[in-house]
């Protein structure tokens, strides 16, 4: 098996530049070939042009959309529906939450109570079995 | 509101909107009590206010700590995931010391996360926004988890734990946030203010209508004329003062307010230099529900 084809691509959309540089370092690190956008659009767009097989995703972004109007569109989308995504966020208020989980996110963190690493596990997890 | 009053109990809501002279709504408080004559109610009495101010600074003070916790935990979430990239080898190779001295930098990190997030539980908590969502839940499992915690500090102290927990105990609807707060500021405390080779005993079982949850320490204790201030926020007991250890003084005001509003009871005995244990009990049916907008945050930092 060719290990580039296998190669799995991570949308990173984060607006904070200090964790972007730090996210997708240690995802490639990991392997994975990483795309990053700051903002709804942008991230909407390079999944149009990039196959994404998972998606890391802040809440707050740059812009007025948020992590829920991305949620929103790519779960509508056939194609994209079933494309794990992990919100990593510092809001943690429950409407947001519950938003998200009824939206049908994979999973929830709360930035600071969690080690990267950690994340990063459970990102190899559903992607590598 | 006629129902109540028909059963001769009062009746208060702050969810009325009513108009001014002027055509302007404004928010009202209204309370209705019934003065009774023996048991014949001879009339009402009847209290509005106007309370939009009110609820208008209410509602600045919940945005404020919204963004406050977004604003706080952003950069501190940078500090703590930087100094793992570094722990982590990422960067390359760091000599011991380079490593002691980022560890340090680590664990102020995850200590100032643990005040934030006790912070804003505090607010919150202030606010009554703090929702209690109860489900049945196995209580030694949850006691036996939080318990992990805290295995590096109890093999660190030599501490022996006992576990006291009642067998084939049916399942608790508590709100699993909020329960595993409550066990992990008793063990914490249990843990850091009990001296070498102490022991803890964790105790669960029925009494009666109520289920009892005990954690019972043969540490520092609390000095008699301090009793009464445990559960005051911010409050840290002059014996432990004296110690070098970690604290908030936050925990047990976070503790007992959970219980208060999931209409528990807290309580404890303690003798200094001998011992405390502190008691929780809830009615067999749990936590009593109630419905919030903000969600808890795990403290399981602070230490
Ligand atoms: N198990 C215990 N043994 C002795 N003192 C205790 C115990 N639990 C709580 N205390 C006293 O109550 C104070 C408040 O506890 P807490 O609210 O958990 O704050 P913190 O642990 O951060 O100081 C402690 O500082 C200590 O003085
Ligand atoms: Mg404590």
């Amino acid at each position: 098996m060719n290990e580039k084809e296998n190669k799995k691509t991570i949308l990173v959309l984060e607006d904070e530049s200090s964790l972007v540089d730090m996210i997708s370092s240690k995802l490639k690190l990991e392997g994975f070939d990483v795309v990053v956008s700051a903002t709804v659009d942008g991230g909407l767009k390079d999944m149009e042009e990039k196959k994404i097989d998972f998606i890391w995703l802040d809440h707050y972004l740059i812009g007025s959309k948020d992590g829920v109007e991305f949620t929103t569109v790519v779960k509508k989308n056939d194609k994209w529906k079933n494309i794990p995504i992990f919100v990593v966020s510092n809001t943690a208020s429950m409407d947001k939450i519950k938003a998200y989980k009824e939206l049908g996110v994979t999973r929830y963190y709360v930035k600071s109570d969690h080690r990267i690493d950690d994340i990063i596990g459970d990102i190899k997890n559903i992607l590598l079995k | 509101m006629r129902k109540t009053l028909a059963e001769g109990k009062s009746f208060s809501t702050d969810e009325l909107m009513n108009k001014r002279k002027n055509g302007s709504e404004y928010q009202e408080y209204t309370a209705i009590s019934p003065v009774k004559d023996n048991e014949n109610v001879i009339f009402y009495i009847g209290i509005s206010q106007d309370i939009t101010r009110h609820k208008e600074i209410d509602k600045a003070k919940t945005e404020f700590v919204s963004l406050a916790s977004h604003q706080l935990r952003t950069p501190l979430a940078i500090i703590k995931w930087y100094s793992e990239l570094l722990l982590s080898g990422d960067a390359g190779k760091m000599t011991v010391k380079q490593k002691d001295y980022i560890n340090e930098m680590h664990r102020g990190g995850v200590r100032m996360i643990g005040l934030v997030n006790a912070l804003l539980n505090v607010s919150r908590i202030e606010l009554g926004k703090l929702g209690i969502t109860p489900e049945p839940a196995n209580l030694s499992a949850m006691a036996n988890s939080a318990l992990l915690d805290f295995v590096p500090q109890i093999k660190d102290k030599k501490l022996k734990i006992k576990k006291l927990f009642e067998k084939g105990l049916s399942k608790v609807p508590v709100d699993l946030k909020l329960m595993r707060a409550i066990f992990q500021n008793l063990i914490s405390n249990a843990v850091k203010y009990t001296p070498e080779k102490g022991e803890i005993k964790i105790g669960i079982k029925k009494e009666n209508s109520e289920i009892v949850i005990s954690v019972a320490d043969t540490g520092y204790g609390i000095p008699k004329n301090q009793k009464d201030k445990i559960f005051s926020k911010l409050f840290r007991a002059d014996n432990i003062m004296k110690k070098d250890v970690d604290g908030t003084g936050l925990g047990l005001y976070l503790v007992k307010a959970i219980v208060d509003e999931a209409r528990g009871r807290i309580w404890f005995e303690s003798e200094e230099n001998k011992g405390t244990t502190f008691y929780i009990s809830f009615p067999l049916s749990g936590m009593h529900a109630v419905s919030g907008s903000k969600d808890f945050s795990e403290e399981k930092n602070v230490v």
